[in-house]
């Protein structure tokens, strides 16, 4: 029995040894060609000429290509309107301009110095508030209206209205966008990326040069990390490292170094959201309105969707019962922003917090009675703004759960005594929570297929379109493949993803990997068990194949129901007669009864209706909670986070070792969005802040020093394989919690005023803030 | 040739990750033995590899990741790493899982034991984006360390030893191409060498150059390197002086101080991370001369003076003669920094040193603060402040020093200090800070460096 264990990450051994294989680490091929990008050197412009004649003649430069040399120079999941090299008009800052192929760094380094390039500037939008005043919409969001908010303010006992502002964030996958491309024969091509996305990638690829797709295979090994970053933006790296072998004949090797890497692609939307909310003594919210506004950079890419997720998410754990929520997008000059883990869901989520956090300072409670009567009720006060029903609600629970086992009222008076010392360090205290929809809003993403094969020797390889960046996403798999055919998890690997065994994919996002994916592996799984279990049914009944018979045929209608594969073997319930696993499939082997199969899945019962803005978005939500206290340093504004206590709840968790990395990882992602990661660009819209020498990830001192996560015991969930929830984005909300500390630490020396906070909250930021009290 | 690059281009050791090529996120580390220890075995440091041109290892001895499982076990560093799924994408773990070796190589050998505090301590330079790094964290508590085989035994080979000794006995001129690189054995070839090519570019670490040559706005066609020169590597003290000796590495410069100044051992502990500290120099960040260099406050509060050789003899520069400018140092052509002499602390002066930084840890300062003061009978006796981060060099406050000599010790002659701070620097404003959060950090510096006084006094 794998599922439910705390099996080890498919990849473990590899990476502590250093011999798992990542892009750039695939040996160089003798005749291989380096790639280089050169980006764009203003925001906003456009291209008169390039001259790369000079360049050309340098030793080592093979070729030097610009958007002419593509047959199709258009890219995009929603829209095909981004140039893959930037030909005519620029659309931000170190866009991708012109490819180089050589045979040495240095030499591509030379050849971008050499490349004259002829510009016409002009002006730059690299703001939302310069985007809008400008009216440059990218995108207009559906309007979620429910009952009458206006009214429902204005009769509020308080109003309170105000802007949540919060910045974006760069991915940070350790290894940069990568790919290595293959010419085969016929015009064909071997693509291998570092990609969530391989059938995008795949179709970008072919689409740029002219190419069928079935002329294309795009394969996916592992990404060193993804995040959302290599969704959309893996493909067009691809399709210029395709474009140098398709020209040049050779393998071509594109590994962007760290710093082009930042300056070239897109990150997580900065939003600014206006709101007025309405609200009763005990901070309950009668009414409430959002304007969003997010900046998504130069091209569409996934902003439509990711701005749908945002107002998806604005509710945060919490009923809305007149609410109006509207929601734009507006075009700048910036590198095009795209997924994010959590898609918009954090941005929405945390505007809701930090009203919470604003009402309790308002009516000087605690922020976490405000929070409770606010909650999404079991019975009543259950449906979402767009009329999705939030069954089997445990936010309840998981609240009181964890307000008891944090110590939540303990730690409140410590913080609150503490800050009455004055002795020059501040601290806080909050707890938000996650409730984050699971499906894809884009409903025909919901699919997914697997193949299955079972080998004689009773191993087993499993090949899916989910993508491994780390998640664990192959473990479950392969667990779901060894519990269904009841043999160990160490006889079942699953394989590189790759376009030419899985057609159409999605893409490996949306927390969905091994949900959409884990399901359809175990679709094929139980096609080959009912085979096998017939087998060992006619086997346990004495029929035998003989020298002119082998055995009957498959017949799904005759029931297996008392057969049971367990233990490496198959087991008769009734009889405890048993086979080997191994010689069963020898046995429908020499009968001529298949031992692989494939198997399609989409998820079931999603249906919402884009018109009525009603119906069920999601398949299910994931929910969780996080109680965080910071300590903030009054000379420097310096802060840390002293402890967190989670409580998640995944379900049943197919690995619960797994999943707990994946909690604690996408928390302090989360955290470090809203603390230490800020972008910082120059007047002319330059990315200054591109290496981590200035772009301050969390690191191992910036952990909780206390740092509790726990599961809450959930088996309601039938929606999904095996019980178990969606884990990848949902944790990373609760980061905001070490944001809403801040906000309360604040509260402590704000005389009364509500704090004024943006995101990141860098130690700048609330320096200043604090010396605006004094 | 990077060191990274060597390994990942020639020898296809592709575990040796380059993620951002500058020494700030430990996924290039590899253990590197330069000398041995007093037990005659090497010793293994993390160090960044990808900021370490290949002649720095001349004569030492190196393991990278392939290097540390054995045919039939893995180290107890990655059996840990699996057991507590330390590992996630996995691009940064072949880093992490060296410079836990390099944590356990000095612990055992020190014959101690591992600590949460310690653990965080040894793995700062490293960055994870996957984990959380509690998992990490959990896997460093949980090395098996009587399973661990020291590196230093298991690849212990005394001819091998002797071999490099020998090897380090004779001075090294390469010429490849136009480019040249001389590793002398003696100060006097070293001398001789600069005053011959003024040109010649002295290498310490590389911590800073290497990461300026990867982002290729250097080349350094000449360049000399002195660390097969013994007497540079002392370090000792007086009871004037404390002498660091030119290829003195902060890590070793932080042990040293560990006892004498221990301010200046907290400050160098959240300086840079242990790959840095281990490659890096005290002399380096003393001659790179940058105005948020983070050991500089101190040695120019405390009146250090600067070694200068050249073949014309010796001479000594006191800290604050050395600065002349931006990056611009008090310095002859043909002179090279041999040590630098910092004055021991005399009885009852107290020492508050400060860095504000965007990440308290290794990270590039914001603004940094020294304060060395003798306060007597509730008034200040003496004082010397400066500050980094807020001019074109590290500055001494002079105007601050005379009105703190003879006042009062209260938060209030404190806060008159802060008061004077605007009319003193004009900071710039860029990507780490504003200008006006340098102002009010260097403000508040005074105030806090008054109230942690206050209790110490008082004691």
């Amino acid at each position: 029995m794998s599922v439910g264990t705390n099996v080890k990450h498919d990849s473990a051994i590899s990476h502590v040894t250093g011999e798992s294989v990542f892009i750039d680490d695939r040996a160089r091929l003798q005749n291989e060609v380096l790639v280089g990008v050169l980006g764009t050197p203003v925001s906003a412009g456009v291209i008169k000429k390039i001259d790369s004649e000079k360049a050309m003649k340098i030793s080592g430069v093979l070729g030097i290509y610009t958007g002419k040399d593509i047959p199709h120079n258009k890219w995009g999941t929603i829209v095909s309107e981004q140039p893959i090299l930037a030909e005519k008009v620029i659309g931000y800052m170190d866009e991708p301009m012109v490819v180089i192929a050589a045979t040495s760094y240095e030499a591509i380094a030379a050849a971008k110095k050499a490349i004259v390039v002829e510009i016409e500037e002009t002006k730059a939008y690299l703001t939302i508030d310069e985007a809008l005043s400008a009216g440059r919409i990218l995108c207009e969001a559906p309007v979620f209206k429910r009952g009458n908010a206006e009214t429902a303010i204005s009769s509020s006992p308080h109003v309170l209205k105000g802007d949540f502002i919060c910045g974006g964030q760069e991915h940070f996958y350790m290894e940069s966008q990568a790919s290595i491309v293959y010419p085969l024969e016929n015009g064909q091509l071997e693509v291998h990326s570092s990609s969530q996305h391989p059938t995008e990638t795949q179709h970008v690829v072919a689409h740029a040069l002219g190419l069928d797709f079935s002329q294309v295979v795009c394969i996916v090994k592992r990404m060193g990390g993804g995040f959302g970053g290599k969704e959309s933006q893996a493909a067009h790296f691809a399709a210029m490292a395709a474009l140098v072998a398709h020209k040049l004949k050779r393998p071509a090797r594109l590994a962007l170094t760290k710093d082009d890497d930042m300056m070239m692609t897109g990150k997580r939307h900065p939003f600014k959201n206006h709101f007025e909310v309405g609200f009763d003594h005990e901070g309950k919210i009668h009414g409430l309105k959002v304007q969003l506004v997010a900046n998504g950079g130069a091209y569409v890419d996934l902003t439509p969707s990711i701005l749908d997720r945002a107002l998806f998410h604005i509710d945060g754990c919490y009923y809305l019962e007149h609410c109006l929520i509207e929601g734009k997008a507006v075009r700048t000059n910036q590198h095009s922003n795209t997924a994010f883990r959590g898609f918009g869901g954090p941005q929405g989520n945390m505007t809701i917090e930090s009203i919470m956090e604003d009402i309790a300072n308002f009516l000087k409670i605690d922020s976490f009675k405000v929070r409770r009567a606010n909650l999404y009720g079991k019975d009543t006060r259950n449906i979402t703004p767009y009329g999705q029903l939030v069954d089997n609600n445990v936010l309840p629970e998981l609240f009181d759960k964890l307000h008891d086992t944090s110590g939540y009222e303990k730690l409140h008076k410590e913080v609150k005594d503490f800050n009455q010392k004055k002795n020059g360090k501040l601290r806080g205290l909050s707890m938000t929570g996650c409730k984050f929809g699971i499906a894809f809003t884009a409903r025909h993403l919901n699919q997914g297929n697997a193949l299955v094969n079972i080998h004689l020797d009773g191993t087993v390889q499993v090949s899916t379109g989910a993508t491994e960046m780390g998640q664990g996403v192959n473990t479950k798999i392969l667990q779901i493949a060894a519990h269904a055919f009841g043999i160990d998890p160490k006889k079942v690997i699953v394989m590189s993803t790759s376009t030419e065994k899985n057609h159409n994919t999605s893409p490996t996002a949306a927390s969905s990997g091994a949900d959409i994916n884990g399901a359809a592996a175990l679709l094929a799984c139980e096609k080959i068990a009912a085979r096998l279990k017939y087998v060992a049914h006619l086997h346990f009944s004495g029929v035998k194949p003989t020298d002119k018979d082998e055995l009957p045929a498959f017949d799904d209608k005759v029931n297996t129901d008392h057969i049971v594969l367990e233990n490496e073997s198959a087991r008769h319930k009734g009889t405890d007669q048993k086979i080997e696993w191994v010689e069963l499939l020898k046995l429908a082997y020499f009968n001529r009864i298949s031992l692989g199969d494939y198997a399609f899945y989409k998820t079931p019962g999603l249906g919402f209706d884009k018109k009525t803005l009603t119906g069920k978005a999601f398949n299910y939500f994931t929910n969780g909670a996080a109680v965080t206290m910071v300590e903030i340093d009054e000379y420097t504004g310096e802060m840390k986070l002293l402890r967190t206590d989670i409580l998640m709840d995944l379900g049943r968790p197919i690995n619960p070792g797994i999943d707990i990395g994946q909690v604690s990882g996408a928390f302090i992602q989360g955290a470090g969005w809203v603390t230490t990661e800020n972008l910082f660009y120059n007047e002319k819209g330059k990315l200054l802040s591109h290496s981590p020498t200035t772009y301050k990830i969390p690191n191992i001192q910036d952990t909780p020093r206390v740092f509790n996560i726990e599961l809450l015991e959930n088996h309601s969930n039938t929606q999904n394989v095996h019980r178990s929830k969606a884990v990848g984005e949902p944790p990373l909300l609760l980061g905001a919690s070490a944001w809403t500390a801040v906000k309360n630490a604040l509260s402590y020396r704000s005389h009364n005023e509500i704090p004024q906070l943006s995101s990141p909250a860098t130690n700048e930021i609330i320096l200043m803030e604090l010396s605006r009290y004094e | 040739m990077t060191l990274a690059q060597y390994l990942r281009e020639k020898e296809c050791m592709t575990g040796t990750k380059v993620v951002c090529a500058e020494g700030d996120c430990g996924a290039c580390t590899v253990l590197l033995a330069r000398d041995t220890g007093t037990d005659g075995k090497l010793s293994f440091k993390s160090v960044n590899s990808c900021i370490i041109p290949l002649y720095l290892i001349d004569g030492a001895h190196v393991v990278t990741v392939e290097g540390l499982k054995t045919e039939q076990d893995l180290h107890p560093v990655q059996s840990a790493m699996v057991e507590c799924n330390g590992a996630q994408c996995g691009y940064c773990t072949p880093g992490f899982i060296c410079a836990m070796a390099g944590l356990v190589e000095k612990t055992k050998s020190d014959n101690k034991s591992i600590t949460e505090k310690k653990a965080k301590n040894y793995l700062t330079g490293n960055l994870c984006r996957c984990t959380g790094y509690q998992p990490i964290i959990n896997a460093a508590m949980a090395i098996d360390m009587s399973k661990a085989v020291l590196l230093k035994d298991r690849y212990y080979d005394a001819e091998w030893l002797e071999e490099i000794k020998q090897m380090k006995n004779h001075s090294l001129m390469m010429n490849l191409g136009d480019k040249k690189i001389f590793l002398p054995v003696t100060k006097a070839e070293a001398l001789k060498a600069k005053s011959e090519d003024h040109d010649l570019k002295l290498i310490a670490g590389s911590t800073d150059i290497g990461v300026v040559i990867n982002k290729g706005k250097m080349t350094t066609p000449k360049t000399m390197a002195l660390y097969h020169i013994d007497e540079l590597k002392k370090i000792s003290h007086d009871k004037d002086f404390l002498v660091v000796g030119a290829t003195v590495t902060l890590s070793e410069f932080e042990d040293y101080v560990e006892t004498l100044v221990p301010e200046l051992k907290n400050i160098l502990h959240i300086f840079a991370s242990p790959q840095i500290k281990n490659q890096g120099t005290l002399v380096g960040n003393v001659v790179n001369a940058s105005p948020i260099g983070d050991t500089i406050p101190y040695l120019l509060a405390s009146d250090a003076f600067v070694v200068l050789e050249s073949v014309n003899g010796k001479r000594e520069v006191v800290m604050k003669e050395f600065y002349l400018g931006y990056k611009t140092l008090n310095m002859q052509k043909d002179e090279i920094v041999t040590a630098i002499k910092i004055p021991m602390l005399k009885n009852g002066e107290l020492v508050k040193l400060y860095k504000a930084s965007v990440r308290r840890d290794l990270d590039i300062s914001a603004v940094t603060f020294a304060g060395i003061l003798e306060v007597e009978n509730k008034k200040i006796k003496t004082a010397r402040f400066s500050l980094g981060g807020v001019a074109a060099t590290v500055v001494r406050l002079k105007d601050v020093e005379a009105r703190a000599t003879g006042a009062d010790f209260k938060r209030e002659t404190f806060e008159d200090f802060a008061k004077m701070i605007p009319s003193l620097i004009n900071p710039l404003s860029d990507l780490r800070a504003s200008k006006e959060y340098r102002l009010k950090v260097s403000q508040n510096f005074f105030l806090k460096c008054f109230d942690e006084l206050v209790t110490e006094v008082k004691a």
